[in-house]
């Protein structure tokens, strides 16, 4: 990995984290907002993506083999996920007045980015 | 020797130039395995046939059968039929210039494998034993474009695997 990617990755992990630390605290029954709440399998399933992604990534940068498609098949996920949030059930998951989900949502578009910034810089790499 | 060409040569040429176009889903295709042509045919068709039974009524009139709230919590139907577009769209234009057609096959089992979690997610809660064949009809439905993307995706490895051994 490059030295720029480095950083992107680190930027990226850090968000992960902290989007997972979010779906602890919900988990928790912290700060959730119960009655605009559509269902805890929704839930369940985005936690399972995101930790999918997240571990499945991580094993691969690790294990040093390619891994340009999930990052990839991640930002598409982010993408739709993005389009579902904010044009069906717009902050129906967290109390969006809470800081940790308040700077998550604010930072969702960077994130967004810098995961579509990696795909393309990877994905070259990989088939150059 | 005389070096500029008749007007028949040029048409001919242009002619035979223009039948080996190389951004063609014709040509394209014919590049790739019978099994990612046939694969590739039928997502198309599961793709036409989603975009055509979601302007009708028949989707919601088969989930009526099952016991679950349609609209709780799940993406709305005219949100998914612009993602199959979309995605219908890049995977016919990635294959026609053949750019970026693995990452379009990646994008789109990727959102397919959210949306049918999500999506079945919302009948865990409500299942009963009576709903099991509508089910059982509702996944079946559902896992065939899943499996003809697996296909595209492996072929499509498949296929570029030797360039890929050649370089490292």
């Amino acid at each position: 990995m490059t030295r720029s990617e480095r950083i992107v990755f680190a930027l990226l992990a850090a968000y992960a984290c902290g989007l997972l630390g979010l779906h602890v605290l919900y988990y928790a029954g912290l700060f959730t907002s119960t009655e605009r709440d559509p269902s805890v399998w929704i839930h369940l399933t985005r936690t399972f993506f995101v930790t999918s992604f997240f571990l499945m990534i991580s094993i691969q940068v690790a294990r040093g083999r390619p891994f340009s498609l999930l990052v990839v098949a991640a930002a598409s996920y982010s993408g739709a996920t993005f389009v579902e949030d904010f044009l069906v059930i717009e902050s129906s998951f967290f109390l969006p007045e809470h800081p940790l989900a308040g700077s998550l949502y604010a930072l969702r578009p960077l994130f967004m980015l810098m995961l579509v910034y990696s795909a393309v810089l990877r994905r070259s790499i990989e088939s150059a | 020797m005389n070096d500029k060409l008749s007007k028949e040569e040029i048409e001919a040429l242009a002619a035979s130039a223009g039948a080996v176009s190389l951004n063609s889903i014709a040509y394209n295709l014919h590049i790739r395995s019978q099994l990612a042509r046939r694969s590739f045919y039928a997502l198309n068709l599961c793709a036409l046939a989603f975009l055509f039974v979601s302007g009708t009524g028949i989707m919601e009139g088969w989930l009526d059968q099952v016991n679950a709230p349609p609209e709780q919590g799940v993406t709305d139907l005219k949100i998914r039929t612009l993602l199959v577009f979309l995605l219908f769209l890049c995977v016919n234009l990635a294959m026609t210039f053949d750019r970026f057609y693995i990452e379009s096959l990646v994008s789109a089992i990727s959102i397919y494998l959210y949306a049918i979690a999500t999506r079945f997610s919302q009948f865990y809660e409500y299942l009963t034993l009576e709903d099991v064949w509508p089910f059982a009809v509702f996944v079946l439905i559902r896992l065939i474009p899943m499996t003809l993307l697996i296909v595209l995706i492996r072929e499509e490895q498949r296929r570029t695997a030797p360039d890929r051994d050649s370089l490292s």
